[in-house]
């Protein structure tokens, strides 16, 4: 097999026939090359009565039943190429992604141009497990948004999206393929009741003491094993209620704090990045400025959205291979 | 963040259809169904439309006894019922009338328990179907225009079909579909044009027999009679030079030679004649395009002198479409089950030398008429040879008080006697009846001729009608069969006018058989020749009508394969130009420059010409002082400059351009018409 072809032109036949083209670099027009067409099943159940018409015309030397044919002939026949260009010169100019937490969902918005004079009309956008369709009026904008949901941290990839739209019919369906590497990234499910921040802890080990008796007692939750012996709600245990914890008024706030993954203590991957990530949470919502260091990543102290997505994207690859 | 959200498919409940999907489904079946209304019983088409009513009114207003009808137990009941029914009706199943009443039906019932899309696929192409079954009955111009508003709402099923929940609206939908259909209409003629015919069926269902119409193989009293109050066109004759005279379009069918007392009927003899074709003196070359009569004969003027040839762009390929009996009819194979167009030759006379000697039958009598055997037996005797008496008869006919009525007395156990002497009145078949029964009398060979005397010029066509028919009689006299139409003896006018001036004041004669020229008979006439046209256009288009396309485009007959070469490459084309089409208008001119130049043009009618140097705003402002509308004429002006300058959103740019669009027509149209 002679490889000089394929290599020296990278829209060769194979590749445009397989669609082996990892990637298609946005905005990216629909042109013809990539557009598939074929009759939807209906377009198929109307080619049939259309048979069935045409032999009945022949048999009984129908003149009207050839021309009633032959008419609906040319309306299937039309119908294809404005299935056709309804697809057709579409600009897709960017796809916005939206992280999100694991369990929580992730979107792809995806923006369509259309700078023609026609109306584009139900021009359905789908990815493996998801779409969303919309209209793009001419010279005009619109933007569909794929939802996909999500249940481990790392990242959640767009994947191959098919455009395809039946307008104006439903007798052809036009389709074509868009391949994107963008990815949304799935940041690891915060714990649902986490220990207090870890206090100003600045000694490298990693070894933290646990400032729990700070403040007033804002309330009490289950014992989680790790929970320092003196914050457990003694009372209660008492009384046969069972293990619970006094939780405080985090006052630290405006306070630092070092977050890594001996700070958690814990030793299981994933429960000590789910620690992280509901700490780094709480640390925004109290404003508690932090460092963070895991293997690969550190973060000098800091605070805000920026400071929390930059650590968030670091705890949801972490240890995942890439 | 908000996004432009839309109901997605599978967000709609399946189980129930909405209301666009069922109206326009509704819409599709009702306009499938209105040309079946014609020719269905009553009850079928009761069933079929009362269902599609029924499934729409329990949509609105839910009741118990509606949903258990229209539930799919109540539909298997009424489809296997209508089966049933119909089986009953027609007396047998495996026909097209029986199929066509039953698919009426089943598409009914389709539609009552429609719940998936999927459903509505399925009832789509039965309608489809069912728009078809309707030129089984009709393909007149009507039934063509009747179908394009179905057509039109099967466009518009599918699109609602496809999107119901935020499809645009039904104006929009059909707006759209015309397009499409005119965008495919080329592409449809083009099939049309060259889709190659068949000659004939590929297969015919057992029961296909359709009512016969016109002429039979016998006669009674009454029988023609009553085909006279008949306005249908029997056939339509084009001549090759000019037409024969009133009194020689005798078109010959049906010869009836078997008399039983009452009844006239054919003696069927396997016998046929070959035919001389020396031309002849006096002969006519024509084309006759027959209405199909599902009998076996076809007609030709008295006497034909040639075999029909079915009519082609050269004569060497022409079928013979009937052999000739030694009466002299032309009799085919099979009934004729569809409109048929044959050229015929005959030669205009009133006798001819038969090829072989008539048989003994042609002297029997039946009945008990002791009165006119008498009668007969006297007048021979008076008379000096057979000829003398036959004109005796007549005379005798001619001199008497008979009468020619389409309303004749009923008549008794001794028909010819009651008729002779005391009725005295009737029509053609009596006349004809009492006349060879005379003739039998005297011992001379004599029959009787059914067929239809006269037809009308239209344009450069004639029409028969079923009013034209007539019968007549042939004695055989000296070796020859000469004809005697005894109703020319005592209404003359029939022969040499028509029916209508025959009969008196006060007879059913039908509107078209009427002498004079009344508008309605004129505007009926016109409608008849476009008819024609369309017959012979577009009904009667088959593989010869294509020969002669190719013929006049300088091509040979095309072969399949290249048939399709140039349907493909055409419609190659036929893509190119749709593809092309919205590109170059939509950037050619937009909407307001439309409408502004519209208006220009308007003022230019009014005699207002734009100045080059002018600005819009001062152009509107002379042109609305110089004209007495002015004032309508700058509120549109001044609606168009607003239009193009100032920034409008969508809604209220399309809602400006498209009261200015009615303005500007309201304007055209009142100067048009001198309205101000």
């Amino acid at each position: 097999m002679t490889t000089a072809v394929t290599s020296s032109n990278p829209s060769s036949f194979k590749q445009r026939m397989f669609r082996t083209r990892p990637e298609d670099v946005l905005p990216l027009k629909i042109e013809h090359q990539r557009i598939y067409i074929l009759p939807t099943r209906r377009g198929l159940a109307f080619l049939f009565s259309l048979l069935i018409m045409l032999i009945a015309s022949v048999n009984y030397a129908l003149s009207l039943g050839y021309a009633l044919c032959f008419l609906l002939t040319g309306l299937f026949a039309a119908s294809l190429l404005h299935t056709y260009r309804n697809v057709a010169g579409i600009s897709f100019s960017q796809i916005k992604t939206t992280n999100a937490f694991a369990g929580e969902k992730v979107n792809f918005i995806i923006s369509m141009q259309n700078e023609t004079e026609l109306d584009r009309i139900g021009v359905t956008v789908k990815a493996t497990d998801a779409s969303d369709l919309a209209d793009v009026d001419a010279h005009g904008t619109a933007s569909v948004n794929i939802v996909k949901t999500t249940t481990k941290r790392g990242v959640r990839k767009l994947g191959r999206v098919t455009v395809t739209s039946t307008y104006p019919l439903g007798l052809w369906r036009t389709w074509c393929y868009i391949h994107n590497g963008v990815q949304a990234v799935v940041y690891p499910k915060p714990e649902k009741s986490p220990p207090p921040l870890p206090a100003h802890s600045i000694d490298a080990d990693g070894e933290s003491a646990h400032k729990s008796n700070q403040g007033e007692i804002a309330g009490l939750r289950e014992y989680i094993p790790g929970d320092a012996l003196s914050s457990i709600a003694w009372k209660a245990a008492a009384r046969g209620q069972g293990l619970y914890v006094k939780t405080f008024e985090e006052e630290n706030s405006g306070g630092q704090t070092h977050l890594s993954l001996s700070s958690t203590g814990l030793t299981e991957p994933e429960q000590q990045v789910s620690r992280l990530s509901a700490w780094i949470q709480s640390a925004e919502r109290t404003q508690t400025e932090y460092s963070f260091d895991i293997p690969g990543t550190h973060l000098d102290v800091g605070t805000g959205p920026k400071h929390m997505e930059r650590a968030l994207i670091a705890l949801a690859t972490y240890g995942l291979s890439s | 963040m908000k996004w432009p959200k839309r109901k997605s498919k599978k967000d709609n409940t399946l189980n129930r259809l909405d209301q666009r999907t069922l109206y326009a489904l509704a819409a599709l079946l009702f306009l499938s169904q209105l040309p079946h209304l014609l020719h269905l019983p009553i009850w079928v088409s009761i069933v079929g439309v009362g269902i599609v009513a029924l499934k729409i009114c329990v949509h609105h207003r839910s009741f118990a006894i509606g949903h258990f009808i229209l539930s799919p137990v109540g539909m298997s009941a009424i489809a296997i019922g209508g089966a049933v029914m119909v089986r009953a009706h027609y007396g047998y199943f495996l026909g097209r009338d029986p199929c066509v009443a039953f698919l009426f039906i089943l598409v009914s019932a389709k539609f009552a328990e429609v719940r998936r899309p999927a459903d509505s696929t399925l009832l789509l192409c039965l309608a489809g179907f069912l728009l078809l079954t309707q030129y089984f009955y009709s393909q007149s111009i009507l039934s063509a225009l009747i179908t394009l508003p179905a057509v039109l709402a099967l466009g518009n099923a599918l699109a609602v079909i496809r999107d119901s929940s935020n499809a645009p609206n039904t104006k929009n939908n059909l707006r759209m579909i015309g397009k499409l259909l005119l965008q495919g209409a080329p592409l449809a003629a083009l099939l049309f044009v060259v889709f190659p015919r068949l000659p004939g069926p590929l297969w015919s269902l057992p029961n296909d027999a359709s009512a016969k119409t016109g002429l039979s193989d016998s006669m009674a009293p009454g029988s023609i009679g009553s085909l006279s109050l008949s306005d249908e066109v029997a056939f339509r004759v084009e001549f090759k030079g000019s037409p024969p005279l009133m009194d020689q379009r005798y078109w010959r069918g049906p010869v009836l030679s078997n008399f039983d007392g009452q009844r006239w009927t054919a003696r069927e003899s396997a016998a046929r004649v070959r035919v001389s074709t020396k031309a002849k003196t006096n002969a006519s070359h024509y084309t006759v395009m027959m209405q199909p009569n599902h009998q076996k004969w076809l007609f030709a003027l008295d006497r034909p002198t040639s075999l029909p040839m079915s009519v082609t762009s050269d004569a060497t390929d022409g079928r013979v479409l009937a052999q000739m009996t030694p009466d002299l009819q032309l009799k085919s194979e099979k009934p004729i089950t569809r409109v048929t167009r044959y050229s015929q030759t005959s030669s205009l006379s009133d006798s001819f030398k038969p090829p072989i000697r008539p048989h003994a039958s042609l002297t029997q009598l039946a009945g008990n008429n002791p009165k006119a055997l008498a009668f007969a037996t006297r007048l021979r005797a008076e008379s000096n040879s057979n000829t003398a008496y036959a004109n005796a008869l007549l005379d005798h006919f001619n001199q008497n008080d008979f009468h020619y009525t389409l309303q004749p007395t009923l008549l008794g156990d001794n028909p010819v006697d009651d008729f002779l002497f005391s009725t005295r009145n009737g029509f053609c078949e009596h006349y004809a009846s009492a006349f060879v029964v005379l003739m039998r009398a005297a011992g001379i060979p004599s029959r009787v001729v059914t067929g239809y005397l006269g037809g009308e010029m239209n344009g450069n066509y004639m029409i028969v009608r079923q009013s034209d028919a007539h019968a007549w009689t042939e004695a055989y006299l000296n070796d020859r069969w000469v004809r005697f139409d005894p109703t020319g003896a005592v209404a003359p006018s029939r022969v040499d006018t028509n029916m209508a001036a025959a009969l008196g004041d006060g007879e059913p004669v039908p509107m078209m058989a009427r002498a004079g020229n009344g508008w309605l008979k004129r505007i009926k006439l016109g409608i008849d020749e476009m008819n024609h046209d369309w017959q012979r256009l577009v009904v009667d288009f088959n593989n010869e009508s294509q020969y002669r396309i190719w013929e006049k485009l300088g091509l040979p007959r095309l072969s399949l394969w290249q048939i399709t070469l140039l349907v493909l490459m055409l419609t190659a084309l036929w893509c190119l130009l749709v593809l092309g089409l919205p590109r170059t208008r939509g950037t050619a001119m937009n909407n307001e420059d439309r409408l502004w130049i519209r208006y220009t043009r308007l003022l230019q009618r009014f005699g207002v010409d734009r100045e080059s140097t002018e600005t819009p705003h001062e152009f509107i402002t002379r042109a609305s002082d110089a004209l007495p509308n002015g004032s309508a004429v700058h509120s549109l002006g001044q609606d168009l400059i607003s239009l193009r300058f100032k920034h409008l959103d969508k809604t209220q740019s399309k809602a400006l351009s498209a009261s200015i669009r009615r303005e500007l027509n309201s304007l055209y149209f009142r100067n048009m018409f001198k309205v101000h």
